[in-house]
């Protein structure tokens, strides 16, 4: 178990969620996606993200259209559903509880517990 | 200067260099296999080629109208390999990208060969390299080898073609192509079933491709795909049924090659039974069928003359061919490409010699047949009434069991002891004696190189007959000395009957008279001639107890 290895896990738990959070409210491209993700450093390869988005779009979270597209193939416009953005806001309290939990264990002093 | 070839991803054609296009190629099809069971492989597999396409086409200008391996390469180190797409999916994934990884860019990862294992060999990693290929261990398959060489040698021979066939693992990769996914009917029907779910939904796609009247592009499209997809059906059952024949062409030739080694190298065979009548030569539909070629050359070439020659001739004539029928289809089985050239031509050379030398030994063959010569024994009979009773007497011939099984009275019998060879039947024919007294004549016939010789094969047949009284009792054999070897022997029993005498031909030497056309008034067939009573007339033999029997009838 390298160390590259533990922080692909890391961020393979986070990336869905951020792929998510990248959607609310907008319709997002398969490349525009990437770019955010890559920007954040949240993903090395472009491959890694083409079976997330399927297997999110089979789980019913996404949806998507086909858009013409002037410079190339026609484009997969990726939207939340419903279901999706549901699914976002559980996960976003649950990075919220995450967050604070991973801090009061890595971090014990900053927060101590005689501070609540 | 550069060969450039064109390609069509997701719809956009593109100019790519040969050498790019063939990374390019390998690159789809390791990720292919990487989804391989992946929920919606398709779909991810076209989404990937789209976002190729599109960032190709941010590589390619008016002025730089070619996809050179630069922009390959730049492509896929975005886009990533298989293995480092490892971490975002399941366990079983991961193990998956381990082989990806392994395989490298290039070969469809899990693709299993067969190959010799180098690392694991007593002779030439024949045996380990099928035990991979099967998942089982190498020892069963030595242990196999081991027993199959006291089977006439032939595990020996299969070994050495084997060897020949199937290549060794050289790289890396072929190593682990080698000990990849075991071949069993689970894997078979696991990648049948997948073919089908391919299938099925290329099928659905095509059906709402063609409905829906989003754009006419992706039916062109999707007809195109259809037309690949039957291409790629049609491919695959042909696959299959050349498999199927594969294995067909393999068992018959094993099992022709083992009769043919245990014909040669067996043991010589005493029951050796089988027919010789005017069409050739061919098996005793009552007797045992097998034949040793071991005992019919003993019989057939002069014993100063070594067998050697004879063997290898069968061999080369007969083996060669039975061995191109099992590497065929061993080659197609397991796919392993062309035949080998040097194989081929050598095999071509070794049969062409077969040839030859069956010629050669055809040619002196048939001169120790061109001579012929006789040898007549003859006996006066003299009955006590006017009648001869002429039967067949009962088991002469050693061990024989002819009078227990119905022959078909055309075919002749042959068996063999250490020192005579026994034939049947003798021929038989009636006819008028010149003087008033019965007469029986053995005419003894044989062939060879000088008529010398032939006669003296003629004498050596030895035929036996017992006169009782009024009853003559013909063997159904004659028989002759091996060391004379077979020359077309032949006794022919003539019985010669005086005017207004009876014969009485009893129904067990029907095999005997069969196609000798004895002549008579009534013109009935030979068959029909036995069980009754003759007279010698003036004008021929004449049915004494026909009564009803006309013409060419046969008996009710």
């Amino acid at each position: 178990m390298n160390i590259e290895n533990t922080k692909a896990q890391m961020r393979k738990g986070v990336l869905e969620f951020c792929i998510l959070s990248a959607l609310s409210g907008k319709e997002l491209y398969p490349t525009e996606i990437i770019d955010r993700m890559k920007e954040a450093r949240l993903v090395v390869v472009e491959g890694t993200l083409y079976p997330l988005l399927t297997r999110l779009k089979n789980m019913g979270l996404l949806t998507y259209r086909w858009e013409e597209s002037t410079s190339g193939p026609p484009r997969k416009y990726y939207r939340l559903t419903e279901l999706g953005i549901q699914f976002l806001k559980e996960l976003e309290t649950t990075w919220d509880e995450l967050v604070k939990s991973v801090q009061s264990v890595t971090k014990p002093t900053s927060t101590p517990f005689s501070h609540e | 200067m550069n060969k450039t070839v064109t390609i069509n991803i997701s719809g956009i054609i593109f100019h790519i260099e040969e050498d790019a296009y063939d990374k390019l190629s390998k690159y789809l099809t390791t990720i292919k296999g990487y989804f391989r069971n992946t929920e919606g492989r398709d779909e991810i597999v076209s989404d990937i080629e789209s976002r190729i396409a599109e960032m190709l086409q941010a590589k390619v200008s008016p002025t730089k109208q070619v996809v050179m391996m630069s922009d390959v390469e730049q492509v896929i180190s975005v886009m990533g390999k298989p293995e480092d797409f490892a971490g975002e999916e399941g366990e079983e994934q991961k193990a998956e990208a381990g082989t990806g990884a392994q395989t490298e860019q290039g070969e469809t990862p899990k693709r299993h060969r067969i190959f010799r294992d180098p690392d694991d060999k007593i002779l030439g990693g024949v045996c380990s390299g099928i035990a991979h290929y099967f998942g089982i261990e190498p020892l069963w398959l030595r242990l196999a080898l081991a027993i199959s060489l006291f089977v006439f040698g032939f595990g020996f021979l299969l070994y050495i073609l084997l060897w020949i066939i199937i290549p060794q693992a050289k790289t890396t990769a072929e190593k682990l192509e080698m000990k990849g996914e075991t071949v069993n009917i689970n894997n078979i029907h696991k990648s049948f079933t997948d073919e089908m779910d391919d299938l099925k939904k290329k099928m659905q796609d095509l059906k709402n491709n063609m409905g829906s009247p989003e754009n006419k592009d992706k039916v062109r499209k999707g007809v195109g795909r259809f037309g690949a997809f039957l291409e790629e059906f049609f491919h695959m059952f042909g696959k299959v049924i050349g498999k199927f024949f594969a294995a067909i062409f393999i068992l018959i030739g094993v099992g022709l090659m083992i009769g043919l080694l245990a014909s040669v190298f067996g043991f010589h065979s005493q029951t050796f039974h089988f027919g010789i009548n005017d069409s050739g030569i061919g098996y005793n539909d009552s007797g045992s069928t097998h034949i040793s070629i071991r005992g019919l050359f003993h019989l057939f070439f002069n014993d100063g003359q070594p067998y050697l020659l004879p063997f290898i001739t069968v061999m080369l004539l007969f083996g060669v061919p039975f061995l191109m029928l099992i590497y065929h289809g061993i080659r197609i089985l397991f796919g392993l490409g062309k035949s080998n050239k040097a194989f081929r031509i050598v095999a071509a050379l070794l049969w062409s010699a077969g040839l030859i030398l069956s010629f050669y030994i055809g040619y002196g063959v048939t001169k120790q047949f061109e001579e012929k010569g006789n040898s007549k024994d003859s006996q006066v009979i003299k009955p006590a009434g006017n009648t001869l009773y002429v039967h067949l007497s009962a088991n002469t011939v050693p061990g024989n069991d002819y009078e227990s099984t119905p022959h078909k009275n055309d075919w002749h019998f042959m068996r063999l002891t250490e020192n005579e060879a026994f034939l049947g039947y003798p021929s038989f024919d009636i006819v008028a004696s010149r003087t008033d007294s019965f007469e029986i004549s053995v005419i003894s016939s044989a062939h060879g190189l000088t008529e010398k010789e032939a006669m003296t094969r003629a004498k050596d047949i030895h035929y036996s007959f017992s006169v009782h009284d009024s009853v003559l009792e013909l063997d159904p054999g004659y028989s002759f000395p091996i060391q004379d070897k077979w020359r077309l022997q032949r006794v022919h029993i003539l019985v010669k009957v005086p005017r207004n005498k009876i014969i009485s031909l009893a129904k067990n030497i029907r095999p005997l008279v069969h196609n000798s056309d004895i002549e008579n008034l009534q013109d009935t067939y030979d068959d029909d001639m036995v069980g009754r009573k003759w007279m010698m007339t003036a004008d021929g033999l004449n049915c004494v107890d026909c009564d009803g029997l006309k013409h060419h009838h046969s008996e009710p």
